[in-house]
């Protein structure tokens, strides 16, 4: 039933003639008794669009299967050359083009020109970056491959861990015995060199007064010997920092158990440092030049050693390891060759060490 | 399409992509950015992808990503509308090539594409409609009127020919 609210449906209707006579009926009635809606009724009969005259002039150019022939921009001669160049005449039309050609020189050039625009790729400009739009390529391994491998790799992983398991604790025991016999020996070997350098020379200086010279350093022998006016003191400050390097030489062999060779007194003064000639030391006691000797840590001693064998820069220096060369030189404590002698007469005793060139000797008197 | 497939395409064809797009973008960089983009679609579809049809594929993801630059950049001006008589010519031009380039870059970019692709990678009427979304018919008149236009451009550069 109409009403205010859908009374414009209604008034559509009307118009459009939807509405049977029954509805038409009550539709006036409707608006009888809502004159305010008889003006609105009345505008609706005027919407109506005009939809004009305007054309559209490009039809051929929207419809389907063109002939080429009818291209309007083309005359009759730039469409037989062009179809021509795209391999499409047939034997008549390329008679009508050859009759052309033949009379018109004009046409010959425009030909030729037709022929130029056929383009030919250029070659040489290549993709470069190939590389980068590559992907990697995906490996296919059957689904049969995969269990097979999977399983045998469990098995595998089950056997070797059992083994593992059995073997573990008589192994561990058996590396820890020979590690302990390795470090017992190389300790014991070299605590025999160092106690007896350390006790008998520490004796040696609290019971003699006067100094023996062939307890001097080599290297400051000769200064020594100059310098007559030298005190007691000075001396002492000498050895003192020839000890350093003495000592150095044997910590080096010893990095690892540094504790166990600490010193606690005052070094005692390194003899000499000597050139062996076969088994039979050989002592120098007149070297020919002085240096000034630095007192040196065990590193320092060893990176000045590797610097002057090597003549390497200090950057590159930085490169090599110092407690690496200690461990490789402890290492060839074991082969060195040592020999210690008494005389019986003199009570004098000499040690000395040679680790493939690398040589030392002490002597001493003892007590 | 395999992985495998997919880096044969990229040695077979990405010359081809490139030239292509360089003649049409004239800048070897913005060239190198389309043929990224255009494998990188190419691989984001490349389960999807027939290997027989790829070429097509990769041609038809070119041409679009040119038309899109050609609209959000304005990059090549379309001078399809441009009347010859505008055209200034230079009639020093001796070299040949140089004067074809000219005439290329007086087509409108859909002439220009279906003359490259015609002449460049040989395709057919039909092939060249499914890359660009023509009709055969279609691609047959830009072709011609494409041609009409080099000619006509060479003839009036006064080039040797």
């Amino acid at each position: 039933m109409i009403n205010r609210e859908n009374y414009e449906i209604w008034f559509l209707d009307y118009f459009e003639g939807d509405l049977s006579e029954e509805d038409i009926r009550i539709l006036y009635d409707f608006l009888d008794k809502n004159p305010e809606l008889k003006e609105e009724f009345d505008d609706f009969e005027l919407l109506t669009l005009d939809a004009g005259k305007a054309t559209f002039n490009k039809k051929d150019n929207l419809k389907q299967n063109l002939n080429i022939d009818t291209i309007a921009d083309l005359d009759e001669f730039e469409t037989l050359a062009v179809k021509d160049l795209e391999g499409e005449i047939n034997k008549t039309e390329k008679a009508e083009l050859n009759s052309i050609l033949r009379f018109s020189e004009e046409k010959n050039k425009e030909f030729l020109a037709f022929n130029h625009t056929i383009l030919k790729p250029e070659k040489d400009l290549i993709y470069k970056n190939k590389r980068s739009l590559k992907r990697k390529t995906d490996i296919v391994v059957p689904m049969w491959v995969k269990i097979v491998t999977s399983v045998a790799a469990v098995l595998l992983l089950l056997v070797f861990a059992k083994s593992i398991i059995n073997d573990n604790s008589t192994k561990i025991e058996n590396n820890t015995k020979i590690v302990e016999n390795d470090h017992k020996n190389l300790k014991n070997n070299v605590d025999k060199i160092n106690e007896k350098i350390i006790v008998e020379d520490i004796t040696q200086k609290k019971k003699n007064s006067t100094k023996d010279i062939s307890l001097k350093y080599v290297k400051n022998q000769k200064s020594r010997n100059n310098s007559g006016e030298k005190t007691q003191k000075e001396l002492r400050k000498e050895e003192n920092k020839n000890n350093l390097i003495a000592y150095s030489v044997v910590d080096i062999s010893i990095p690892e158990r540094k504790s166990s060779f600490k010193i606690n007194n005052p070094a005692p003064a390194l003899k000499s440092i000597v050139l062996l000639q076969g088994n039979t030391p050989k002592i120098i006691t007149k070297p020919e030049k002085t240096e000034i000797v630095e007192a040196l840590t065990p590193k320092q001693f060893l990176i000045k050693t590797v610097k002057t064998k090597l003549e390497i820069d200090n950057k590159d220096y930085n490169k090599i390891n110092p407690i690496e060369i200690a461990s490789a030189s402890l290492e060839k404590l074991n082969i060195a060759k040592m020999d210690y002698k008494e005389e019986s007469k003199s009570k004098r005793k000499h040690f000395a060490l040679n680790i493939r060139g690398f040589e030392v000797e002490r002597s001493w008197v003892s007590n | 399409m395999t992985t495998t497939e997919y880096n044969k395409c990229v040695d077979l064809y990405s010359d081809n992509i490139y030239r292509f797009a360089l003649k049409n973008v004239r800048d070897s960089n913005t060239a190198n950015d389309i043929v990224q983009d255009t494998y990188l679609r190419l691989w984001q579809h490349v389960k999807e992808v027939d290997f027989e049809r790829v070429k097509s594929y990769l041609f038809r993801i070119t041409n679009n990503l040119i038309i899109d630059l050609y609209r959000k950049n304005k990059f090549v001006a379309d001078i399809e509308n441009i009347s010859q008589e505008n055209y200034s010519y230079n009639h020093e031009y001796s070299d040949l090539k140089e004067s074809l380039d000219k005439a290329i870059k007086t087509l409108s970019n859909i002439q220009r594409t279906v003359i490259l692709l015609r002449d460049y990678e040989g395709y057919s009427y039909d092939e060249i409609g499914e890359i660009t979304g023509l009709t055969q018919s279609q691609v047959k008149v830009y072709i011609y009127r494409g041609r009409k236009k080099m000619k006509d451009h060479l003839i009036k550069s006064g080039v040797e020919l």
